[in-house]
């Protein structure tokens, strides 16, 4: 016996006659009885026909004539051999090319931020040393404010110092970015406030926290003094590196 | 014998069908040799429907422009990859669902919201920019009722999740078939019954809680 609740999922459907005959007998049957799934259904139905009956849209008088200047001008081009087959194979293939080039980007302007916070002593890699990629993404929130809407004269931001040997085993972490938020303390300490993604997973939190534990931070300074910040941090990757 | 007028009339559409098809895969094979007229030919044949998708869809005249031009020159340096295993209005409303798409993704990462068009309405209000300009044009009181029956589905419209919408645009406004709408969007027919009725469901919703506020006020 068919209820209201699957009769409604089966409207619109039903309105499409794209219901496989049982389904279309029991729907009808239902509706026999049924006047609240009967006037759903004409709801369904008479948004249908308006959205049918909605003035067709006239194109811009000039869209066609300059539609096809651009075509000529296109096939007027020189050809750049090469180059755009390679830019035609990017655009045909833009989710994967974007997805690359954002990596890419993410790396330069990480690399761009390093720069501006030097000196900066090199992290050793070693064996069992978690690694933290702080991304400069729309994330990065420091104490409740951008990082853009800070002044710079009067204050720097928190930045890594280094890296202690860490027993986190982190080998399994390798998802979306799992974005934190972090205290860097002002003695440079860092703590976990609060694992933001992926939600729910204690196990992945104990991990975020040891990793955390083992940096050290070069603590924020405002007006010369060092002070706690609260980060924000989008942890693009976190593995135990050998 | 209605049964044979049926027959008859089914077997006039489908000659008329092959004609057409027929016809088409001469003009596309023009436009695959980079030949104008054929060109302008496809332009004029589809431009109401590219860009009519493309305005019911992104609900910004200057851009559906935009990207119906763009649509038409992707369909020309993609021409080579036509098969004629859809139809060549499928093939072209998927070039330019993509091309919507990418723009959706662009202007999302640069905060298309906080933008106002002058077709659409603006943050929380049923007005759009465009009507507060004052109206020169000779109206009556049912064109008015008319018109603004009409800008409150196109808003509800664009109150739907794209991916629903998309569904709902190509079945209700451009008349799709179930088949042609999973050629286009490269999905099963079970989901593109799904995108359609919530789709359909969620715009049902729009509309009532829309009139609740027009009673309210």
């Amino acid at each position: 016996m068919m209820n209201c609740r699957r009769c409604r999922k089966l409207a619109s459907a039903y309105l499409d006659r794209q219901l496989a005959p049982p389904e279309h007998r029991d729907v009808l049957q239902h509706l026999s009885r049924c006047p609240s799934c009967r006037a759903y259904l004409g709801e369904l139905e008479h948004i249908s026909r308006r959205l049918g009956a909605l003035p067709s849209v006239t194109p811009p008088a000039t869209l066609a004539a300059d539609t096809v200047a651009a075509f000529v001008r296109l096939r007027q081009r020189p050809s750049m051999g090469i180059l755009t087959a390679l830019a035609n194979w990017a655009m045909s293939h833009a989710r994967p090319v974007s997805a690359v080039a954002s990596f890419l980007i993410t790396a330069v302007c990480y690399g761009a931020i390093l720069g501006q916070m030097k000196p900066i002593p090199s992290i050793p890699f070693s064996v069992r040393t978690p690694t933290i990629t702080v991304s400069a993404s729309q994330y990065r929130w420091i104490n409740g404010l951008s990082s853009s809407s800070l002044d710079a004269s009067s204050y720097t931001f928190p930045r890594i110092r280094r890296a202690q040997s860490s027993d986190a085993s982190l080998a399994e972490v390798k998802t979306t970015p799992i974005v934190v938020i972090a205290m860097i303390h002002a003695d440079g300490r860092a703590s976990l406030v609060q694992l933001v993604e992926p939600a729910g997973t204690p196990q992945l939190m104990e991990h975020v926290r040891t990793a955390l534990s083992a940096l050290q931070f070069r603590p924020a300074m405002a007006g010369g003094h060092p002070v706690p910040t609260r980060l924000i941090l989008l942890v693009d990757r976190m593995d135990v590196r050998g | 014998m209605l049964s044979v007028a049926v027959a008859e009339r089914v077997l006039d559409e489908v000659g008329a069908a092959d004609e057409m098809s027929a016809s088409e895969a001469e003009w596309v094979e023009r436009v695959r040799q980079g030949d104008r007229s054929a060109f302008e030919w496809l332009v004029m044949r589809y431009q109401p429907n590219i860009y009519g998708l493309l305005y019911r869809l992104i609900g910004d005249a200057e851009e559906a422009r935009d990207l119906a031009q763009e649509t038409f020159l992707r369909v020309y340096q993609k021409i080579d990859q036509f098969r004629g295993e859809a139809s060549l209005k499928t093939w072209i409303y998927r070039i330019a669902l993509r091309q919507a798409a990418n723009h959706r993704r662009w202007w999302q990462r640069r905060g298309r919201d906080r933008m106002v068009s002058l077709d659409g309405p603006q943050n929380g209000q049923q007005r759009a920019v465009i009507d507060t300009l004052p109206d020169k044009g000779p109206n009556s009181e049912q064109v008015l009722i008319d018109r603004e029956r009409q800008r409150r589905l196109e808003w509800a419209l664009r109150q739907v999740k794209p991916s629903y919408r998309v569904a709902v645009i190509l079945r209700d406004v451009e008349g799709c078939s179930y088949e042609e709408i999973a050629h286009i969007l490269r999905i099963s027919i079970g989901t593109v019954k799904s995108r359609i009725a919530r789709g359909r469901e969620r715009l049902r919703q729009v509309l009532c809680e829309d009139a609740l506020e027009v009673e309210d006020d």
